[in-house]
């Protein structure tokens, strides 16, 4: 007996145009990751080949050799994993004790201020540039890991706020009650019983904050000058010179420079695990 | 063990007030329910005594101290939850222990105590699962067992059993006594259930609306209600109200309504005295209602007849809802009358268990 006779016709047809459209979907996404690599990996002169070659015929790694040796590639790297980290860690910590806040106690003012974080949200981030500037420049804290850190937690802290303030709120309030009543203070119960039950909102969260501190230019072009200080998205622009373009090196660079989102995400994805309240409540 | 004192205690939530002026002694080592409709406020009061819900105002008292402002983790109670509860990340082992590890108990004896209340609730073999691999009657076991390793001065229990299914509500109601009668711990349990409350407790509260309407034994309760309130709601099926009047005639008093007339005995005709040529709500149970089949030796002229409207089967008795007039009345009957749908036939009432409610305050006269 095929499995055919289970489904009538119109369910494997509507599947099949599904799974096209995913098909579709995934090379628009993975295309240009592809041809990265690719590209890093051809000579100069092979880059300009028409029609383009979709195998490099003399595949070689001296765009990298020369981005390590020749570029301050491996500073801009560190600089933004520096950023980037401190960003994520901090912005976890105020954004689960604000979600917290918001999400399972009660205190005058808990509308208010969690619809105000939100309502700054509302401002683009360009209008943001110019008193920042000022508001950095004052603090000296131009051109420094912590000045770009504080631009970056002005927009991670608040919506990550309210994507955990959710996550919390999915905690039945007597699990949260018990935990009192067992002996634990406002803060263990936190830290013991509701961080733990939510780890899939931290994994999300993590993974949003990294991203958006990771791949930001803005804030990154304007608040640091020292070629020593540039993050990864700002030094990569320094290989499209005014007269020339390397897109070899920056292909290269540009292709190291998306590894660590998918490292993050490798890590993290173990955490998006659905139903870890379960068994609480009847 | 303590004893809990609850002086003029009042919580308003915004503008509705959740409890009026609620004061208790509760005794070391009583059970001690507290029961009435959903929103009656008896689960605020709980939480209150828990430390959940600040009071408004008013004074909680555990044993001797005041405790309106002491956090609940400090007040040295354990609650067990309509809904459990249990922390889903934690094996039942660590769900049992977490209070004691809190605590700082050293981890044999924290190992001997969680294992031998394990025993006790026959989940030892339970210990290593996960809440999520439980049925209900075994986490409702856990969540008792939370509270018991504690070893905490006052129980306070919300609902516990309401989840359950009646089998195994039954079985529990009896294992919670029987643990009740080992711990000798002062408990205080939240229930609308009113056969819980007339079964399990030293005493009754009812409440209502906030209002604490009697506080009394069970049984006091059953057959003394203060009010209609209380009449009603404390028994399954519920009392029966009629809307009467009190005549006097031949020097005996009749409690009259469309369709019968019935001989109050002569001993309470003084407390009804003044109530003769009056309105009255005459109170019922359906055990005092009997059919004439099978009862003999009935006081006279406390007989009528009602057409019998739906019988209820229910193997140790029958339930007989019927309708006198404009009347509709439930009466329990013994198995052996024979009665259908649509018959009518002749009722007695035992005249001694009956009560008298005023109208307006509804307070009871007899």
């Amino acid at each position: 007996m095929s499995t055919k006779g289970y489904f009538p016709a119109w369910v494997w047809w509507t599947r099949l145009l599904a799974y096209l459209l995913l098909v579709v979907v995934a090379v628009v996404v993975i295309f240009p990751i592809f041809w990265m690599l690719i590209s890093s990996l051809k000579f100069t002169q092979e880059l300009f080949v028409k029609p383009p070659t979709w195998i490099p015929q003399r595949p070689t790694l001296s765009n990298y050799i020369s981005i390590f040796k020749d570029s301050l590639f491996l500073r801009y790297f560190l600089n933004s994993l520096v950023v980037s980290l401190t960003t994520t860690v901090i912005t976890i910590i105020i954004a689960s004790l604000a979600g917290y806040g918001w999400g399972k106690t009660n205190f005058a003012g808990k509308r208010a201020t969690s619809l105000f974080v939100l309502v700054s949200q509302m401002f683009p981030l360009v209008v943001l540039v110019i008193p920042l500037f000022q508001i950095l420049r004052r603090l000296l804290l131009l051109n420094t890991y912590p000045g770009l850190v504080l631009a970056y937690l002005t927009y991670t802290i608040p919506l990550s706020s309210w994507l955990l303030k959710g996550f919390f709120q999915e905690i039945p309030g007597e699990v949260i009650d018990s935990a009192r009543v067992d002996g634990c203070s406002h803060l263990t119960s936190f830290l013991r019983i509701a961080l733990p039950l939510i780890r899939p909102g931290i994994a999300a969260t993590v993974i949003y904050c990294f991203i958006m501190a990771w791949q930001e230019f803005f804030f990154a072009l304007s608040f640091m000058f020292d070629d020593e200080m540039k993050t990864l998205t700002v030094g990569i622009l320094g290989f499209m010179g005014q007269y020339k373009v390397s897109w070899g090196q920056l292909m290269a660079a540009s292709f190291l420079s998306v590894l660590p989102t998918a490292v993050a995400f490798f890590f993290v994805q173990k955490h998006f695990v659905a139903g870890l309240t379960r068994g609480a409540i009847k | 063990m303590a004893t809990v004192r609850l002086k003029e205690v009042s919580k308003v939530f915004g503008k509705v007030m959740a409890v009026k002026k609620f004061s208790l002694n509760i005794g070391d080592g009583e059970f001690i329910i507290l029961v009435g409709p959903s929103g009656c406020g008896k689960t605020t009061t709980l939480r209150s005594i828990a430390g959940l819900e600040e009071v408004t105002s008013g004074e909680i008292y555990i044993g001797e101290r005041l405790v309106n402002d002491v956090p609940p983790k400090n007040r040295d109670i354990a609650m067990v939850f309509q809904n459990y509860a249990l922390y889903p990340h934690m094996n039942v082992y660590r769900n049992m222990s977490f209070g004691l590890r809190l605590r700082k108990v050293p981890k044999d004896e924290i190992d001997k105590i969680v294992k031998r209340t394990a025993e006790l609730l026959g989940i030892r073999e339970l210990l290593d699962r996960k809440p999520k691999e439980l049925s209900g009657g075994q986490r409702q076991r856990v969540a008792l067992g939370r509270a018991i390793v504690r070893n905490p001065k006052v129980f306070l229990f919300d609902e516990p059993l309401s989840n359950l299914d009646a089998k195994l509500r039954i079985a529990m109601r009896a294992e919670l006594l029987d643990l009740h009668t080992r711990l000798k711990t002062t408990t205080i349990y939240v229930t609308h259930d009113q056969l819980e409350a007339m079964t399990m407790g030293d005493r009754i509260v009812v409440m209502n609306e906030g209002l604490i309407q009697q506080v009394d034994p069970p049984e006091q309760v059953y057959n003394h209600p203060v009010n209609k309130y209380v009449a009603g709601f404390i028994g399954s099926p519920s009392m029966n109200f009629l809307d009467c009047s009190l005549v006097k005639k031949n020097g005996n008093v009749y409690v009259t309504s469309k369709g019968f007339s019935l001989r109050m005995p002569p001993e309470s005709i003084k407390k009804i005295e003044k109530y003769i040529n009056k309105e009255v709500v005459l109170g019922i149970r359906p055990e005092l209602l009997d059919c004439t089949q099978t009862v003999k030796d009935f006081a006279p002229e406390t007989t009528f007849k009602a057409s019998v409207w739906v019988i209820e089967p229910l193997g140790s008795e029958k339930l007989c809802h019927m309708k006198s007039e404009d009347n509709a009345l439930v009466s329990r009957l013994d198995p052996k009358v024979i009665l259908k749908a649509g018959d009518t036939s002749e009722f007695c009432v035992n005249m001694e268990g009956i009560h008298i409610f005023d109208p307006e305050t509804e307070e009871t006269v007899l």
